[in-house]
């Protein structure tokens, strides 16, 4: 029957059973917990009420006796008035107290017990209060005596006062007299005897005023009498006083006798009678005792109500000790019910699943899961549970099935991939280049067969799948393949893994048996590498062969160069023009320049020292011509030829004065070497003429198709030759033309006019003297040069010191100068 | 001259009275403003009570706590060697008390009174004033000597407390210019005019001397009198100080006898002229004493005895010959006191005090002072009017002259 309900069925089963034994638990200790309360309210409504109620009148009832004592020290009405209304407050406080605990206490003989202490303590501090009052009025009356007896007093002494003055005033007198009694016997004993009688007159004045004191003295202590036994010793000396006052009373000056003898009266009344002091201060002393009487009665209420209370309380006590065994009984057997239904339950619900749940149900569904694993795992072949009719039995039938068609797939697919690496294969073994496939760990997974004829042809070097491409390029640096890895094998190890790690362009590898293979290797998706090799050895070999002979090209223009104008070389050689027979007129500025009596000045030279010395010559020409982009077209022995404007042209009017600075600069550079060849021992200065033109020539590539020259032609250049020879050495001479350019900048004089071959006008020639700038510059520049005197002054450029100092050389000089010796 | 008949008419009928007279209506008497119910007086004395007692119980219970005190203090020599002065003080200002007491108190509350004793110290009497701040006066009679008052004025000041001076003379008590400060007995600027005009009077031909005690009340005297009689182109003889205190004053005497010295004028304390008096007439020597209103003491005829007679000073109108004091000086008599020098000013100190609080309706020290500046009082001293600096308005000095132990108007 149990099988018919299924799985559902049979959990919902055991889950009934399971809960059914928890809910029985639940009310067990539903049951216990009332029990509990019900004993813990019983005690917190009956019983802890009335056992406070009595701890609060027990408290109350201490407070209102120890507040008591203080109603009897104040001193004063308002200070009364004041803890009288504070015992009130308490005593009312008292009195609610005992009504509530009337309501709430179960002891009734207790509680009228202590109703009637409460009672008495009521009417004790009624009749302590009424006592204090009689007190203060006591103590006020007494305060009051005193203050009359202090008026009487000083009213007393005053009266006595004038006889006490004159009788001081009358003592120096006395001594005077007796002083004069030794000298003169009659006259000073009729002065003694008025003195004597003066003095008897007032004596009864200082005794009143002594007598006063001492009644005052001992009426002030009587108030203050610390007991009854006191008051009356203190009475007789003070009885004794007043009886000497009213002797004096009646020898006193009669004009003070009326006043004197009132104040003796008044004394009187404050020392006897009703309204005197020590009556006042017995009366305090009944007062205070009855005062104490009443405390300690106070205190005994106080007690007997503290006792009576204290039993309440007690009482109350032990109910509540008494109720809480009760309470605490119960809780235990409450806890017991709880404690057994609970393990009963947790038993059931062990008993349920271990004998039911886990037998008919778990286990079986643990195989089916096993199953399950094992062809997930791929192990098809592992058992399985029996089928059966329940949920779980159809489960093991449907994975059997499931279990069938996977082994088909498997077997199915299998075939599959093998054809495909097959044709892969086959792919990769017929391209020409080396193939090689690397996983991500870097180690091969295929590899062609030119890969290995290509690269390590050695069959000592193992290329099976699963190699680490380090362990093949290890081998094959070890074997000596490559030729970048001889003597470097760790250093090139490093740089070819890193290569092989982060790959880039493709690259070329020069083997030992110089072959060049190029490598290309990329990363794949997924974390390999491919690597392409192909042998490029052919192709190396014929790049090599062009650069030397590009090499060899390069050398011989260099060697070339040296017999062309550099302008024409780099523009023959930049491709800017062409190297054949071409011309056109431009306008140019053409400079001559050569060596003034160059022949006979060197006629005696060595003809190495000639050679020398004309080479020292035009390299230092040369070197200032390109500084200033001359175009230097030849040298005909010392003379040489230069022109401005082509192949590169600044502008016609730059041009020319780019020439004639050059000029300057020139005949600036001969005053410098003069000074070196003068070392070197050339006596006469060599000078330089130099001549400028500027017009328009002819200028290109003149020759045979053999042979050509970069120059210029026409009659400026004859003209520019014709300046040079006129030009006086060391000087620079420009045409008319040339002026027209450089006017502006540069400072010219005028000549004259030369008449020149195949020119039919005179030309005007000018002198150059120097750039304005320079001029301006050097002021009035004194230059002078005389056989043994050389003097080059600049005037303008000194300081003042060192114009005084040249002043001082020049004198010197002119002194020996003018004074010839002898 | 009726209103004073009527008062004194009502204090006649108080010891007959009996029980509980009605004083509060005879002080409410002097009020121009009469309550509606006050017509009603002649309807007969029973009602009248009632209506008072009533009233005064409303007021108790409208105005002011019930049983409150007001306390003022009462400063000057009540022992020493001036106590008979402070004697008058404390009794005239007790009688007094004693007497607005009975009439209902001040604004309905009861006064007490505190004396306390100043010794005529200065520094004693700011001791002393400043014990009655402590205790909480609202007013002080005194102090008696300039010397006291003026330094204790101070202290009054400070505290807001009024004070008023039944017997300090000297005019630096007013001229300070505090607020508080009043007195009823007149200035020795005054008083020093009258002596020197009255010595140059009669004895410009003749020997004068002047002495003062050094005190600020003394000194002060004496040098009013000697610049009045300096002024009236007569000078005095010899002009020097003596120390009170002493018992014995023969050297000085002697001294004033051998410069020939027939009239002498002091400015200082009745004992020490007592003395001098006593030694001039000791040594048969007629000195003609003359001096301020510090002599007007019993205690100076006590002293000097026989050798007082004719001895002449300067004081205010006797005011026990006031008809508005005859009722008080006949009370202090049947108690054997003269109301003589100072009671009577003292009672008039306390009486002026307590008619201005009634006025004013407050005893706020400001409300008070107000009430004595603007208005005049009808007291023992006859009518009293103060003027802004707090002293009398109307001040004379008359002559005095001792006779057989007593002091009497001279002429």
């Amino acid at each position: 029957m149990v099988e018919r309900l299924g799985i559902r069925g049979r959990l919902l089963l055991a889950f009934f059973g399971i809960s059914t034994f928890a809910v029985f638990a639940t009310a067990a200790a539903l049951y216990a917990f009332l029990q509990v309360g019900e004993v813990v309210d019983s005690i917190t409504r009956d019983r802890v009420p009335s056992a406070l109620a009595s701890l609060q009148l027990s408290r109350q009832a201490e407070r209102v006796a120890a507040t008591a004592p203080a109603i009897l020290t104040s001193t004063s009405e308002a200070r009364h008035n004041e803890v009288s209304a504070a015992i009130g407050a308490e005593m009312t406080r008292l009195e609610e107290l005992l009504a509530a605990l009337k309501g709430a206490a179960l002891d009734v003989a207790a509680v009228a017990e202590i109703e009637a202490a409460v009672l008495g303590l009521r009417r004790n501090l009624d009749a302590l209060d009424d006592l204090v009052a009689a007190r203060l009025s006591v103590v006020a009356r007494k305060e009051d005596l005193l203050r009359r007896l202090s008026a009487t007093t000083n009213a007393g002494q005053r009266l006595v006062a004038p006889g006490i003055l004159v009788l001081n005033s009358k003592l120096p007198q006395w001594q005077a007299v007796t002083a004069d009694t030794s000298r003169a016997a009659d006259p000073g004993a009729a002065t003694a005897a008025d003195v004597v009688q003066a003095i008897a007159a007032y004596l009864p004045q200082q005794k009143a005023h002594q007598e006063i004191s001492a009644v005052n003295d001992a009426l002030v202590k009587t108030a203050d009498a610390p007991t009854p036994g006191d008051l009356t010793l203190i009475l007789f000396p003070l009885r004794r006083s007043l009886a000497v006052l009213e002797t004096i009373s009646t020898e006193i000056d009669e004009r003070l006798r009326v006043r004197f003898r009132q104040r003796v009266d008044e004394l009187k009344a404050l020392v006897d009678g009703e309204n005197s002091i020590p009556k006042a201060r017995e009366d305090e002393f009944a007062v205070l005792a009855d005062g104490e009487k009443l405390l300690a009665e106070n205190s005994r209420l106080s007690r007997s109500l503290t006792a009576a209370v204290d039993r309440l309380v007690s009482a109350a006590d032990s109910e509540i000790t008494a109720s809480g065994l009760e309470a605490a009984l119960v809780q235990r057997y409450g806890t017991g019910v709880v404690l057994g239904s609970a393990f009963l339950s947790l038993l059931s619900s062990v008993l349920i699943v271990w004998l039911y749940v886990d037998r008919s149900l778990l286990a079986r569904l643990g195989s089916v899961s096993q199953g399950m694993l094992a062809i997930a795992g791929g192990n098809l072949r592992a058992p399985l549970p029996a089928a059966g009719r329940d949920e779980i039995g159809r489960m093991a039938d449907a994975l059997r099935l499931f279990r069938d068609t996977a082994v088909e797939i498997e077997e199915k697919n299998l075939r599959e991939v093998a054809e495909a690496r097959q044709r892969l294969v086959d792919a990769i073994e017929s391209i020409s280049e080396g193939f090689a496939l690397y996983d991500g760990e870097d180690r091969l997974v295929l590899s062609n067969s030119r890969y290995r004829e290509l690269l390590y042809s050695d069959l000592a070097i193992e290329l099976a799948p699963g190699t680490t491409f380090e362990q093949i390029i290890r081998r094959s640096a070890e074997r000596g393949y490559i030729k970048d890895a001889e003597g470097r094998f760790e250093e090139w190890v490093a740089e070819r893994l890193s290569r092989h790690r982060n790959p880039g362009e493709p690259w070329v590898q020069r083997r030992a048996d110089g072959r060049w293979i190029m490598i290309g290797e990329r990363r794949i998706t997924g974390g390999g590498t491919v690597a392409v090799y192909s042998d490029i050895t052919e192709l190396k070999k014929r790049e090599e062969n062009l650069a030397e002979k590009s090499a060899a090209l390069e050398a011989l223009s260099a060697k070339l160069a040296k017999y062309l104008a550099p302008q024409v070389y780099n523009s023959i050689f930049t491709g800017r023009q062409d190297v054949r027979i071409a011309s056109q007129r431009k306008k140019l500025t053409i400079c001559f320049s050569d060596i003034a009596g160059f022949t006979e000045t060197t006629d005696k030279m060595e003809s190495e020292d000639l050679t020398q010395l004309l080479n020292h010559y035009l390299t230092e020409m040369s070197k200032i011509a390109s500084d200033h982009g001359a175009t230097i077209d030849k040298y005909v022995g010392d003379a040489i030829l230069m022109f401005f404007g082509d192949p590169e042209t600044r502008g016609v009017k730059e041009d020319a004065l780019a020439c004639v600075e050059m000029a300057l600069a020139m005949q600036k550079r001969m005053t410098d070497l003069a000074e070196i060849w003068r070392d070197i021992g050339i006596e006469t200065p060599l000078r330089c003429r130099i001549g400028i033109h500027t017009d328009y020539c002819t200028v290109g590539n003149f020759g045979s198709e053999d042979r050509m020259d970069y120059t210029i032609i026409g009659g400026a250049v004859n003209l520019a030759s014709r300046l040079e020879q006129e030009a006086p050495p060391g000087a620079v001479l420009i045409s008319y033309e040339t002026f027209a350019q450089v006017k502006d900048t540069i400072d010219c004089v005028e000549l004259g006019h030369v008449q020149v071959r195949g020119i039919a006008y005179p030309v005007a020639t000018y002198r150059v003297l120097d750039l304005k700038a320079n001029l301006v510059a050097a002021g009035s520049a004194v230059r002078t040069e005389l056989p043994h005197l050389r003097l080059e002054a600049e005037p303008e450029l000194m300081s003042a010191g060192e114009r005084e100092e040249a002043a001082t050389a020049l004198r010197d000089v002119l002194d020996r100068l003018c004074h010839k010796p002898g | 001259m009726f209103g004073r008949l009527r008062i004194r008419g009502c204090l006649l009928r108080l010891p007959l009275a009996g029980s509980r007279p009605p004083r509060t209506l005879r002080l409410r008497k002097g009020l121009s403003r009469r309550p509606d119910w006050r017509k009603r007086r002649f309807g007969g004395a029973s009602t009248h009570r009632i209506i008072t007692v009533a009233i005064v119980a409303l007021a108790a219970a409208f105005s002011l706590p019930a049983g409150a005190e007001v306390l003022i203090g009462a400063a000057g020599p009540v022992t020493g060697q001036l106590a008979w002065v402070g004697g008058q003080m404390e009794r005239g200002a007790e009688m007094a008390v004693a007497e607005v007491n009975e009439a209902g108190g001040v604004l309905g509350q009861q006064v007490r009174l505190i004396t306390v004793d100043d010794f005529c110290d200065p520094e004693q009497a700011m001791a002393a004033a400043q014990k009655l701040v402590a205790d909480g006066v609202v007013f002080v009679v005194g102090h008696m000597c300039s010397e006291s008052s003026i330094p204790a004025s101070k202290v009054y000041e400070a505290a807001g407390i009024l004070q008023i001076s039944p017997s300090s003379t000297n005019p630096m008590l007013t001229e300070q210019g505090r607020a508080n400060v009043f007195r009823v007995i007149g200035r020795d600027d005054a008083q020093g005019t009258v002596a020197g005009n009255y010595l140059a009077d009669h004895w410009a031909d003749k020997k004068i001397a002047i002495l003062h005690d050094r005190t600020t009340y003394g000194k002060g005297l004496a040098d009013e009198t000697r610049k009045q009689l300096n002024q009236r182109g007569v000078t005095e003889a010899i002009y020097e100080a003596y120390d009170p205190g002493k018992t014995d004053y023969s050297s000085e005497i002697a001294a004033l006898e051998a410069t020939d010295i027939a009239v002498l004028y002091l400015g200082g304390r009745y004992d020490a002229a007592a003395l001098m008096l006593r030694a001039a007439h000791d040594r048969g020597y007629a000195l003609q004493l003359v001096s301020g209103d510090a002599m007007s003491t019993e205690e100076f005829g006590l002293i000097a005895g026989p050798a007082a007679e004719g001895t002449l000073f300067t004081f205010v109108p006797d005011p026990r010959r006031n008809p508005e004091a005859a009722l008080v000086v006949e009370q202090f008599r049947s108690e054997n006191f003269e109301p003589e020098g100072y009671t009577l000013l003292s009672y008039g100190a306390v009486q002026v005090w307590a008619r201005a609080v009634e006025k004013a309706g407050s005893l706020e020290p400001q409300a008070v002072v107000a009430s004595l500046r603007n208005n005049q009082f009808e007291t023992v001293l006859g009518r009293i009017d103060f003027d802004d600096k707090g002293d009398l308005t109307t001040q004379s000095w008359v002559w005095y002259v001792w006779r057989s132990g007593a002091y009497v108007p001279a002429e």
